[in-house]
């Protein structure tokens, strides 16, 4: 099993880049998130966000593992 | 023995130094995974890193056993999933029922990580509030007694990572799988919590062994399982959120 801490790791982009991560709270914390891609700008990754798809939670981290775009597809 | 500075000696250096730098197979690896492209949309990693040397399958062949695409996986559970909810909303007309078809992309990671869609049983999921455990002990055997039960997972008594309690029925509708969480309101106010705590926060490894024991605790306390509240670790005292919990 993945630790808490483990998780926040992965969830890191790759330098000068972002993360999108889709999260779906109906599973337990540490294996709620789904890797969506990793993208050159906030822009690109939120662009990506499929529109067509019931209300979810995504985020977008950079680099250092901070949020730096959060919210939903609506 | 060739002599020293000649050309040839000079050549077997530069080779032997060539190899050496590439003497570990991780090292090559790591070198040829950093030459990679990111994704391209429509396939899924294999490996769940996209950098991984054989990281693609076509989503249609996750499973031989699942003829159908992962899209159409997923739309083969609207109907027993909407069924489920109108029997759900008749049984227990006064509770707050929730629902959801779990997303392609969600899927296609879970479906990667048990190695096919065969053991997935929450791709259709409906969640029940009850206002107090004697209430949640009844709606289980309500249930049983309503719907084909495939499964169950009772995880008040034995929590999930030490903390997560509810008890999971996977129930059969139409000759498919749905899921059905039975929680307390408090319970889900404890794993929100700790989702925005993994997902939001940077977590150390100490915090996060002392913060599981501590919700682990709160969740005795939302069960009945304990009646008085837990004392906050000195090392949390700034979470105040987890206080008002």
């Amino acid at each position: 099993m993945t630790t808490w801490a483990e998780t926040f790791k992965r969830l890191k982009a790759p330098k000068g880049q972002f993360r999108l991560v889709l999260l779906d709270r109906w599973e337990i914390p540490g294996e709620a998130d789904t890797n969506l891609g990793v993208f050159s700008s906030i822009k690109d990754a939120v662009d990506f966000i499929p529109k067509e798809q019931i209300h979810l939670e995504y985020l977008v981290y950079n680099d250092s593992g901070q949020i730096v775009w959060q919210g939903d597809n609506k | 023995m060739e002599k020293r500075n000649s050309k040839k000696w000079r050549q077997q250096v530069e080779r032997k130094k060539i190899s050496m730098s590439f003497c570990d197979p991780v090292d090559r690896l790591i070198n040829w995974i950093e030459k990679q492209q990111p994704p391209r949309p429509g396939l899924i990693p294999k490996t769940g890193d996209w950098r991984h040397p054989y990281r693609w399958i076509v989503p249609e062949k996750v499973s031989n056993k699942t003829p159908l695409s992962i899209p159409e996986f997923i739309q083969s559970f609207q109907a027993p999933f909407q069924k489920t909810m109108l029997k759900l909303q008749k049984i227990f007309p006064e509770s707050n029922i929730e629902g959801r078809l779990k997303l392609e992309a969600s899927l296609r990671e879970k479906a990667r990580k048990r190695g096919g869609l065969e053991n997935i049983k929450d791709v259709a999921g409906t969640r029940i509030h009850f206002i107090n455990t004697s209430e949640l002990w009844n709606a289980v055997n309500i249930i049983r007694k309503n719907f084909n039960v495939l499964d169950e997972d009772n995880y008040i008594t034995i929590p999930k990572d030490g903390f997560y309690r509810a008890y999971h029925l996977t129930i059969e509708e139409d000759g498919k799988p749905v899921e059905i969480q039975l929680r307390l309101p408090c319970m889900t106010r404890l794993a929100e919590w700790a989702h925005n705590r993994v997902y939001k926060h940077n977590i150390s490894v100490k915090n996060e062994d002392i913060m599981k024991a501590y919700l682990g605790e709160l969740s005795k306390l939302c069960y009945g399982i304990i009646k008085t509240r837990p004392f906050l670790p000195s090392e949390l005292a700034e979470e105040k959120e987890l206080e008002m919990l």
